[in-house]
């Protein structure tokens, strides 16, 4: 941390991710001076040294190309209790690691694994997303008023303080500050409604070859298909599976000084070009204003509430790296604060945050709900070989979806979910973390069958000309369609504190994950409706699902037994939930601390319910709408 | 990326003449040759003269599928092949010496699809059980970008257990990666390192495998 500790701030924000970075540039535009604190290393100067990483990365997950590393140099997990602002990745969730807290980040406590991950890192998480910028439906915020009189809603389903109407300008604004590519009369389903003549900033990705075989397979179902598809409960078979393509933060014309997407099919974990939408892109007009400093390796460690019920200053930690002794602790004050430090980290902070035992179960917490309804978009993926080529591992990871099924009246009885079509192949669903192309290029030159496409009763091994034919035969015929269903809210969910610690000595979160039956019921119709599709197409099915997979569960479908399984969306939601009744919720409709006038928790932290939708657009609008309100204040 | 073979004859002509004279160049004067080849003091020197490059370029064709013309282009300024000779000398000297003698026993043909199949058939008539893992070896190389040592796929595939994944020991470098012929040989582009223009996913692939990776062995 290089900054004077006496100089006064208008505003303190905990966290470098997209909504910190929203609201701080906002603030910083209009004179407020802003002090971010980022737990993780700077924003490097240009992106080839994340680039080097990703490379030279064996095990190309999300996490790959940004610090710290994610293995030591034998290749195993560091002991997380020696990383001074360490945070979950991919390689923690295998079935031998995902609960051994000397290998993962996060203490498990089960019963299933928590599937997803994020950064600790100069412009957070969002670097290494999709980009997928989809709206929320009006009913995503009213699930108990809209289904809830069936009696089969879950209890604590409840409805958000705010309706889509509250956030539709700020949806477009988001969309204007992202850039978000799409073409606003396809995007109309739902009840997403838009005002007269809008258009998205940029037009919209084409779509892939993918997407348009799926597309034609919809397009040639008949009413006799009906029966099928019986599970989906449509009248309208071919309108609900209408492939429909994702409103995206890709440049589609240049925007925002940054170039068009070249279909470098790496989204995740870096686009190389940064024709997708990350924060450094917000960060880098907020410091712009000359309003806004962010200090990074600074990690927020208590928040200061003072007996009137203010919070007074925020603690930290600062650290160097790669030495072991040089941590300096310090606090700022400001007039107001801010934690967007995610949906797990936020909690974290506010559990940490007990004034010397006087505040036991941490600021915020007067409603007992901090840390609790920890919800995700459980994700079903399947994968198959389409019976002619579909020429993936071109264009962005995922350019359409299927879409209309995130709303309707089967929704009192079972989850929605949104099928997002895929471009990459085989890539993360095969051989577990090694992946394609690896996998199924091994499995034909040495005689394996990893990938399950080398059958006979010995697996050939090819060299030469017969080696080359094989691969393109079976590469351009992969594809995978991978499913984003709702999770219903459970306090049960939730993120504690562990007595397991880091490298700084601060408790690291403890995790309590499950699904619920209404969730479960919803992945059991998102397995059946791939199946059917998969079908449909003539495709040849290839999901497996391991013996030791922790995520696996038993279930049934029309009374036969069926494994599912699931993984994490990276859709960390719920943790500190908005609503009107400050006994039943931790923010109010601003984001703002029902206990605490100056403190906000931004984020997907606070969303009561998850919908099907990614959930990025919303904390965009959400926190552009928070900052909206900042500025209509009087600063003390 | 791989495809930059110069199409003009012209040129073609102009790069050969400069590599004769490069490699008589080197002929006549061994000891400079030898110099600049010269490793630490007490270390034998690696030949990497052209001729000896062209053998791994006409074995790792054989062994890829890949043409010979794509693997050790006319104009080549990524040389990704020096780097696979040098790292293969370094993890493995006596078996790779071992699979250049029998691409260097098969005269060079006038087809390559024969010749290809010469060089196989040279290499199958081997008796050690090692030079068919080294082999793969070089064809995961070449493919990937990464390295799979043989005493590792020679275990996973005598072993019961043919779908024991096998993560790779290492990515042999960033331009490794980059020039994996698996990406042209699925006519994409390697994740993450494309020079396709914008919309390009929405048609089908412009080249054939052929097109893309030679030769039509």
């Amino acid at each position: 941390m290089q900054t004077d500790q006496s100089e006064r701030w208008d505003v303190v924000i905990v966290g470098s991710g997209i909504a910190g970075a929203l609201i701080a540039k906002q603030l910083g535009l209009h004179g407020k001076k802003v002090l971010i604190l980022e737990a993780g290393t700077k924003i490097p100067p240009n992106l080839n040294g994340y680039m080097d990483r990703f490379y030279n990365a064996v095990a190309k997950v999300p996490e790959s190309p940004y610090p710290p590393e994610i293995v030591d140099p034998s290749g195993n997990l560091p002991d997380p209790a020696h990383t001074r602002a360490g945070r979950p990745n991919s390689l923690m969730l295998q079935p031998d690691s995902w609960n051994d807290p000397k290998q993962s980040y996060l203490v498990q406590k089960g019963p299933h694994p928590f599937g997803s991950t994020y950064e600790r890192v100069g412009g957070g998480t969002m670097l290494h997303w999709l980009g997928t910028s989809l709206r929320l439906t009006p009913n995503d915020f009213r699930m108990q008023s809209a289904y809830g009189q069936s009696g089969n809603l879950p209890a604590g389903v409840v409805d958000w303080p705010i309706g889509y109407s509250d956030l539709e300008g700020f949806y477009g604004d988001a969309e204007r500050e992202l850039g978000v590519s799409a073409k606003a009369s396809e995007q109309n389903y739902c009840g997403i409604a838009f005002p007269d003549g809008y258009s998205y900033p940029m037009p919209e990705i084409p779509q892939s070859i993918v997407d348009k075989t799926i597309a034609q397979t919809v397009g040639a179902l008949t009413p006799d298909d009906g029966e099928k598809f019986k599970f989906l409960e449509t009248g309208n078979l071919k309108d609900a599976l209408t492939v429909v393509g994702t409103p995206a933060a890709r440049n589609s014309e240049p925007y925002q000084s940054r170039r068009v997407c070249a279909g470098n099919t790496n989204c995740i974990p870096i686009c190389p070009i940064q024709a997708k939408y990350d924060p450094t892109v917000t960060l880098n007009d907020a410091t712009n204003t000359a309003n806004v400093k962010i200090c990074y390796q600074t990690v927020a460690s208590e928040i200061v509430v003072d007996s009137s019920g203010l919070v007074t200053a925020i603690k930290f930690k600062s650290y160097h790296t790669g030495s072991a002794s040089a941590v300096v602790e310090g606090k700022v004050s400001a007039a107001i604060y801010i934690v967007a430090a995610n949906a797990i980290e936020t909690p974290r902070l506010l559990m940490m945050s007990t004034g010397d035992g006087r505040i036991p179960d941490g600021v915020a917490n007067s409603s007992g709900m901090v840390g609790k309804n920890l919800m995700d978009h459980p994700y079903y993926v399947a994968w198959a070989q389409a019976p002619a080529p579909v020429f993936p591992y071109r264009g962005p990871l995922s350019t359409a979806g299927i879409e209309k099924m995130r709303d309707g009246a089967f929704r009192k009885d079972r989850a929605a979910f949104r099928i997002e079509i895929g471009n990459e192949g085989w890539n993360f669903v095969v051989g577990g973390v090694g992946g394609d192309p690896n996998v199924t290029t091994v499995d034909f030159v040495n005689g394996q069958n990893v990938s399950g496409l080398n059958e006979g009763p010995t697996p050939k091994a090819l060299l030469g000309a017969n080696l080359a034919q094989a691969l393109n035969d079976k590469f351009t015929r992969q594809f995978r369609l991978g499913v984003l269903v709702e999770q219903t809210p459970d306090p049960r969910n939730c993120v504690k504190l562990s007595s397991a610690v880091d490298g700084l000595n601060l408790q690291r979160p403890e995790i309590h994950y499950d699904l619920s039956d209404y969730t479960k019921r919803g992945l059991a119709v998102a397995k059946q409706t791939v199946d059917a599709l998969f079908q449909a197409m003539g495709a040849t099915q290839f999901t497996r699902i391991p013996d030791n997979d922790p995520f696996a569960f038993d279930w049934k479908i029309d009374g036969a037994p069926v494994r599912l399984t699931f993984q994490g969306a990276g859709h960390i939601m719920g943790t500190y939930r908005m609503g009107s009744d400050p006994k039943q919720s931790v923010v109010d409709h601003l984001q703002r601390s029902h206990d605490h006038r100056n403190l906000y928790l931004v984020g997907s932290g606070v969303f009561p319910t998850t919908g099907a939708a990614n959930p990025t657009l919303t904390i965009a609008a959400l926190c552009l709408r928070t900052a909206s309100s900042i500025l209509g204040k009087n600063f003390g | 990326m791989n495809d930059h073979n110069s199409t003009s004859s012209e040129r073609k002509g102009t790069i050969r003449a400069t590599r004769r004279a490069m490699l008589s160049a080197a002929l006549m004067a061994p000891a400079v040759a030898g110099l600049a080849a010269a490793g630490p003091p007490g270390q034998p020197v690696l030949d990497m003269s052209q001729d000896r490059l062209q053998v791994f370029a006409r074995l790792s064709a054989a062994l890829t599928g890949v043409a010979a013309a794509k693997l050790a282009p006319a104009v080549d300024p990524i040389d990704v092949i020096s780097d696979y000779f040098r790292f293969l000398a370094d993890q493995m000297p006596d078996l790779f010496d071992r699979l250049l003698q029998h691409a260097q026993s098969v005269p060079v043909g006038t087809q390559p699809a024969a010749e290809a199949d010469a060089i196989l058939s040279s290499l199958e008539s081997d008796t050690d059980p090692n030079v068919k893992f080294g082999a793969r070896s070089i064809v995961l190389l070449w493919y990937l970008g990464a390295w799979y040592p043989p005493d590792g796929l020679k275990k996973i595939a005598e072993g019961s257990d043919r779908s024991a994944l096998m993560n790779p020991a290492r990515i042999v470098s960033a331009k490794a990666y980059t020039q994996g012929w698996i990406w042209q040989v699925m006519q994409a582009h390697p994740m993450g390192y494309t020079t396709l223009q914008f919309g390009y996913w929405g048609t089908n692939p412009a080249k054939t495998m052929i097109q893309l990776i030679g030769g039509g062995s």
